[in-house]
């Protein structure tokens, strides 16, 4: 397999593990959760590599995971309490979690590689290289880093295809799905978790801040051009795989970082759907019916 | 046996208390309509009830027994103010969530829960609607959808946070007249109601609430008089008295 | 030698008292600033503002050396750059809230993945380059208080000061604005002149800590003080007061810790004390906290109990 086609499938494998459960948080109106616990992991990320002496350990993806859900916990107690206004929860918690990290990170762990370029932007590009390849007997299956987040692709499909109605249901009216004696709580937890998950699984290969971009910014986009939820999911995937490949493609021509000018390429499509949409509609307005 | 039985309810929202000892009996066959200003805790009251808020003390019972034996025979209809109306889905969809409850965990919506939705959505008047991104909706058709749903739903007491708000005057016809036709049908109605002037054409028995405490509760004809409502209300009620 | 004397020796020091008094006086104005975004409930910006800064460290320092030919890594050069950057940030948020029936949330993914990604783009690309000075750009991504100058200083103190006369002096309007836009604009305090003031005032107000304490972490030094601030204040004098003065000695006290533990760096350590000092106020303040709520149910509860 060639350098740039491990860095073409790692590339639009992350993208679109990244955007499917971003689509739930889209049409929840939690966009900027994935900010929150993409911020919170950090020191799950660090400690676990501190006890584990890797980035890749399953204790590390545990010990990460529940930190990214402290916030959910945090932010909906916190909110619950009333004392605090109801957007500012989230982000009381996160900055002193991803701190935590920063300062572990600068004094304990000079034994453990995270470098800050990694924390802000990933190892995509390494993470294809030739030594960084799965291979069994002759058969070259890939960059190694791609195979996690692949498993999570598949555990995400099934569990959206099983609690499809019950997540659709909690997400347009939570009142109605509890009052029906629906699983909502259940459900979204289960969601949280896999969010959660996402971000730590994904930390390798985009960093710790980029992943929010790649989350949520091709469903958003996918929104502007759709308005049924079913059309959304399969939009957005779309959505991700083509802006993964073009970031990918001018980071190549241009010697350029591959994960941030993937986030770039997706804020930019997403600009240019905007423009398009609305200069459509007003067209259309402008004509008499 | 009443059909919605509330004793000693109290619900506190931080230090203040937002519904406080509330008691209640909805008898069967009756539209009910919860009345009081703003913050009087009416919509506190059904929240409540169907155990969307936690409360401090204080028993529900449905049918004489616990919500979760009874879901089935228990709809509620949140405000439309509360739902985010750009959520991707179309009237259709919206109406048969009205369904999921009745279906397991993987059982697809079936051909009768097809029938039932259009039923609803024709009961309603907006089949031509069906489609439509709900986006696109007045304001009185989106209450009307959300009836249209609760119809799909198919309870025998229906518990509606104020299914007038926001509704043009043909919009209000048309939910009134489904009310009164649900009641000839022997179901039961708990409603929170804003228009005074409506009252006693709609319903047959009126709860007053103020500051968090029930104030009155009885007939229409014994219990919605000038002195109550100015007790509830003070000045304020007098005023959209004369208007009416 | 007592505590008070190994302060008093600390603060003979010349890169020590300049790194206190820089972090007091970004505490407090970033405090300051805050509790006027967290009353509007817009704190998530300060997130938005916070890392699309980088877009604006990094097309400040390629604009400064490779076209002025000046130093780009100056608190000066890089607050004006990045203030620019920000505003145009938080305005681009507006326009697709605006312009699309996406919330306000999926707006700020977007700004930060043009904003934040494309600032990573160029800050690599000048890692690559040929540029002059272009050591230790990166760093302000986490921040280093101990690499300030005698002249950041000054430029943070004046920027500070500027910053607090503009909310003193528009105080009652921005106060109206905040609780009741309409009422403002009714009353002939123009939201077109009042939002690019506050605007303009909040980014360069957060963007002075950059070089200090980082951009990744800003959020938790607007939102924190105004936070806990909120538990113990009334009014909104009161509150942006003691959010002020919370964020000012968080900021000192975070610095000095930082120096005594040595080799951690400045900005996370006063996010602890900040997020210590929001604890305290969240749990335990007399007029609103987790307790005072506690102690009003349990009698409630009990005065219940006594009637029945």
């Amino acid at each position: 397999m060639t350098l740039l086609a491990a860095l073409a499938l790692l590339s639009v494998v992350t993208a679109v593990t990244c955007s499917l459960p971003g689509v739930f948080l889209v049409v929840r109106r939690q966009s900027m959760l994935v900010e929150a616990m993409s911020h919170a992991v950090f020191p799950g990320i660090v400690i676990g590599a501190l006890v584990s002496g890797s980035t890749r350990s399953p204790l590390m993806i545990v010990l990460a995971t529940v930190l990214g859900l402290v916030i959910v916990v945090g932010a909906d107690k916190a909110r619950q309490s009333g004392l605090v206004t109801a957007d500012a929860s989230q982000g009381l918690i996160y900055p002193v979690l991803f701190a935590i990290g920063v300062a572990l990170l600068s004094t304990q762990l000079s034994s453990v590689h995270i470098s800050e370029n990694a924390v802000l932007a990933g190892e995509l590009n390494l993470l294809a290289l030739p030594t960084e390849r799965w291979i069994i007997g002759t058969t070259d299956l890939g960059p190694q880093a791609m195979w996690p987040l692949l498993l999570l692709l598949v555990i995400d499909a099934l569990f959206i295809t099983l609690t499809y109605r019950v997540l659709v249901v909690s997400a347009f009216d939570p009142n109605l799905a509890r009052t029906m004696g629906l699983p909502t709580r259940t459900v979204n937890m289960a969601l949280m978790v896999l969010v959660s998950l996402t971000v730590v699984v994904a930390f390798n290969t985009v960093g710790a801040i980029l992943v929010v971009a790649l989350m949520i910014v091709p469903p958003a986009t996918g929104r502007l051009v759709t308005n049924r939820m079913g059309w959304l999911i399969f939009v957005s995937l779309a959505i991700a795989s083509v802006t993964a490949l073009l970031g990918l493609w001018v980071a190549y021509l241009g010697d350029l970082a591959t994960a941030p000018m993937m986030a770039f390429t997706d804020g930019v499509v997403f600009l240019i759907v905007l423009l398009v949409t609305r200069l459509v509609a007003s067209r259309r307005r402008a004509l008499p019916a | 046996m009443a059909v919605l039985s509330i004793r000693d309810l109290t619900v506190a929202y931080q230090q203040q208390l937002a519904l406080a000892d509330a008691c209640l009996d909805v008898e069967e066959g009756r539209i009910v309509a919860l009345l009081g200003p703003n913050g009087a805790g009416k919509s506190t009251l059904l929240k409540a009830s169907v155990g969307l808020l936690s409360t401090i003390r204080g028993e529900v019972t449905f049918f004489g027994r616990k919500l979760r034996e009874v879901r089935q025979r228990v709809g509620y209809m949140s405000q439309a103010a509360e739902v985010d109306w750009d959520f991707p889905t179309t009237v259709r969809d919206v109406v048969m969530m009205g369904r999921y409850g009745r279906r397991g965990w993987l059982r697809r919506p079936g051909a009768a829960d097809r029938q039932a939705v259009a039923e609803a959505l024709d009961a309603v008047g907006i089949s031509d609607l069906a489609g439509r991104q709900i986006s696109q909706l007045s304001g009185g058709q989106k209450q009307r959808t959300f009836m249209a749903r609760i119809l799909a739903q198919d309870p025998e007491l229906f518990l509606l946070d104020e299914p007038l708000a926001g509704v043009d005057v043909a919009s209000q016809d048309a939910i009134m007249a489904i009310l009164k036709g649900l009641r000839a049908e022997g179901k039961t109605i708990v409603l929170v109601h804003h228009d005074l002037s409506s009252v006693p054409d709609l319903a047959d028995d009126v709860v007053l609430l103020r500051e968090g405490r029930v104030v009155a509760s009885g007939p229409v004809a014994e219990t919605f008089t000038e002195d109550t409502v100015m007790q509830c209300y003070g000045f304020q009620g007098l005023k959209s008295r004369a208007a009416a | 030698m007592t505590p008070i004397e190994s302060l008093l020796e600390l603060f003979g020091n010349f890169t020590f008292r300049t790194m206190i008094l820089s972090t007091g006086i970004i505490g407090a104005v970033s405090g300051l600033l805050g509790s006027l975004l967290y009353l509007r409930r817009q704190t998530m910006i300060s997130d938005v503002i916070g890392h699309s800064a980088i877009g604006g460290v990094a097309l400040g320092f390629i604009t400064c050396t490779a076209l002025l030919g000046i130093d780009g890594r100056s608190v000066l050069t890089l607050t004006i750059s990045a203030a620019i950057t920000t505003a145009v940030a938080v305005l681009l948020t507006n326009v697709i809230t605006r312009f699309s029936r996406l919330g306000s949330d999926a707006a700020m993914a977007v700004t930060l993945a043009v904003f934040f990604g494309g600032g990573l783009v160029l800050l690599r690309w000048i890692g690559h380059s040929k540029l002059p000075n272009r050591a230790g750009i990166e760093k302000y991504v986490f921040g280093n208080a101990a690499t300030l100058t005698g002249e950041d200083l000054t430029t943070i103190a004046i920027i500070g000061v500027l910053a607090v006369a503009v909310v003193v002096v528009l105080f009652k309007e921005l106060m109206l604005s905040a609780f009741d836009p309409v009422l403002a604009a009714t009353m002939g305090f123009s939201p077109r002149i009042l939002q690019p003031i506050l605007l303009v005032t909040v980014t360069t107000g957060i963007v002075i800590g950059i070089k200090a304490v980082g951009l990744i972490l800003m959020i938790g030094f607007v939102m924190l003080p105004a936070a806990a601030a909120r538990q113990w204040a009334r009014r909104l004098h009161t509150m942006t007061l003691f959010s002020a003065v919370i964020g000012g000695l968080s900021g000192m006290v975070g610095s000095i810790l930082a120096v005594h533990l040595g080799r951690v760096p400045t900005g996370p350590i006063i996010i602890v004390v900040l997020f210590a000092a929001f604890l305290v106020s969240l749990l335990a303040s007399p007029q609103r906290s987790v307790l005072s709520t506690w102690l009003a149910r349990r009698r409630h509860r009990l005065a219940g109990e006594v009637a029945a």
